[in-house]
């Protein structure tokens, strides 16, 4: 399986990171070593076995439905640099 | 002096912990200089630890079991108040509101918060180079040319150059603490997935980012891990499995054990050099009596490293969708021109991320994408989930494995500048199959090469750390 240029400009964009042509170029190289290489678990026999999500078992855990100990508004407010009468302040969207 | 004994001194009053931490800190003060193993010394924290305990002391009440010892903390753990960036430029700024479970309960037990310890941008590397922009790369004690390996690269160097009781708190993703720990020549141990919460960790891979610690001797990780481990309710998949007492397993450690030795580990690619130091300490143990039998694991060590970076990368690329320089750490001006959310967020994160964090984020936004999440995301867990079994199986026989710990000593960083990514990724070959795994593992100072030291790596079955500990007290004990 051969990456191109274009595949490397759509991950770069799906992952909000704008890359230089001469960084496509440096990717485009690695990700074809690299794939290259990783593609050998194609060889591995998987059929009808689980996707192992963790290596040990996780169960769902529950708790009482009651109110605990968070930040403040204040607090959580005080971790970055746009705010504005209590809220925080972000980039346009329209 | 080991922990143990140290603490047993304060206790007694025959050593004052305040001193003993402004000595400390001087000394630490003065290596960092030289060997640069801190992001973010803490020793205002650390003086104030150290009084609480002298208080605690001078009323003859218990100071715990870490007592007035040095610890040092890596820098992906969250300490409230304390800049936390993981190594990032990302999270430049970023003091959190929370303290690390695993962190909390040092200080609970007496420990003295000295530190936020070198490493590699979110634990992107095993060489302790892929640093965040304008972060340190430390130098490994026994050679200033050289990697103290990676990426809990800070946390290892630290531990062999301190002249203080220290631990060190760490924190391993595909083997980010064994792989330092050898190349430093320090005992590392990485425990089971679940074993210690990740509650306050700034995450790398959420299924496979475990908590461990790092000492001069197995006695000292041992005290430390038993201290750290334990169900925690802010950590849901931290496990209820009882926490031993490990310690008592490495000051009196069994000969019973039976050994399965890696037939794979000691193949092509690993220095011969390793090969026999490591094969010269099986012998010592064997010639002790202890039953060795030889184990294959070819799944994990074929394609655990492909699974492994596959699984990691693509739960990292998620986690690190969070850093959009909106709520917390670094940022850029808004302005009423701006072209919008997406530019906004792109611009902050393009600036921001390394190099190599902004290839892993790609490579794991990749393999999850539609049309190819079958072929490498899905796959590699069910590639991971065979490794796991292949695991199981070795355990059937055996009670512990035992392997090199790295393929090679310390590799210069002219050496390492010459390796491409994939090359990078590779010599993670010996550590993977554990991590993958979720089980624990342990290395342990084995001689040394070309002066620098040679790592010897045990590994257990799940939750066995008490095994681990047996074997790691057995190697040091002959």
């Amino acid at each position: 399986m051969q990456i191109t240029k274009e595949t490397i400009i759509n991950v770069a964009k799906s992952s909000c990171i704008n890359l230089t042509d001469k960084e496509v170029e440096q990717f485009l190289v690695d990700f074809n070593s690299i794939l290259d290489a990783f593609s050998k678990i194609s060889e591995v026999n998987t059929k009808d076995v689980q996707p192992a999500f963790h290596s040990i078992e996780i169960s769902d855990v529950t708790r009482e439905d009651s109110a605990g100990k968070g930040c403040t508004q204040e607090q959580a407010l005080s971790l970055s640099k746009h705010t504005s009468r209590g809220l925080f302040v972000g980039p346009k969207i329209l | 002096m080991s922990i143990r004994q140290f603490v047993s001194e304060i206790q007694r009053g025959s050593i004052s912990a305040e001193e003993s931490i402004a000595k400390a800190i001087k000394s630490a003060g003065s290596l960092n200089k030289k060997l640069k193993f801190f992001i973010t010394p803490t020793f205002d924290l650390a003086a104030r630890h150290a009084h609480q305990v002298q208080h605690l002391v001078n009323n003859h009440s218990d100071a715990g079991r870490l007592a007035g010892i040095a610890v040092s903390v890596k820098d992906a753990l969250c300490i409230e108040g304390v800049e936390s960036c993981a190594g990032s430029a990302v999270l430049k700024g970023y003091k959190p509101l929370i303290t690390a479970t695993a962190v909390s309960k040092t200080i609970a037990s007496g420990g003295c918060i000295i530190g936020k310890t070198a490493q590699d941008e979110f634990g992107f590397g095993g060489f302790n180079t892929n640093v965040g922009q304008g972060f340190p790369v430390p130098l490994n004690p026994h050679d200033s040319l050289r990697s103290c390996g990676g990426s809990s690269g800070g946390a290892a160097c630290i531990t062999s150059a301190a002249d203080f009781p220290h631990i060190a708190v760490a924190e391993s993703t595909g083997g980010s603490i064994v792989n330092p720990a050898a190349f430093c020549g320090v005992v590392g141990l990485c425990p089971t997935y679940g074993r210690v919460s990740r509650n306050g960790l700034i995450d790398y891979a959420n299924s496979l980012d475990k908590i461990g610690v790092m000492g001069r001797c197995v006695d000292d990780v041992a005290i430390a891990l038993e201290i750290m481990a334990g169900k925690d309710s802010n950590d849901h998949t931290s496990s209820s499995v009882p926490v031993g007492y490990y310690g008592s397993h490495a000051v009196s450690p069994r000969r019973q054990l039976k050994v399965g030795i890696v037939k794979e580990s000691f193949g092509e690619g690993v220095d011969e050099r390793v090969v026999k130091n490591v094969r010269d300490a099986i012998k010592k143990v064997t010639d002790a009596g202890v039953q060795t039998a030889e184990v294959s694991l070819p799944l994990a060590f074929n394609y655990g490293v492909p699974s492994y970076y596959l699984i990691a990368l693509s739960e990292a690329s998620t986690n690190l969708a969070r850093y959009n320089g909106l709520l917390f750490g670094a940022t850029e001006k808004l302005s009423s021109d701006s072209k919008g959310f997406r530019d906004f967020f792109a611009s902050v994160r393009t600036k921001y991320f390394g190099a190599e964090a902004k290839r892993r984020i790609l490579l794991g936004t990749f393999a999850r994408m539609a049309g190819w999440r079958d072929a490498y995301y899905t796959k590699a867990l069910q590639v991971r989930q065979l490794i796991i079994q292949e695991y199981q199986r070795a355990f059937s026989q055996v009670d512990v494995l035992v392997s090199p710990t790295m393929p090679f000593i310390a590799p210069k960083f002219s050496e390492i500048s010459q390796m491409s990514p994939l090359q990078n990724y590779m010599a993670d070959i010996l550590t993977v199959g554990p991590n993958l795994a979720g089980l624990p593992h342990m290395s342990l100072p084995c001689g040394t090469v070309e002066g620098m030291p040679v790592g010897i790596m045990f590994t257990a079955p799940h939750f066995r750390e008490d095994m681990l500990i047996h074997a790691g007290g057995m190697h040091e004990s002959i």
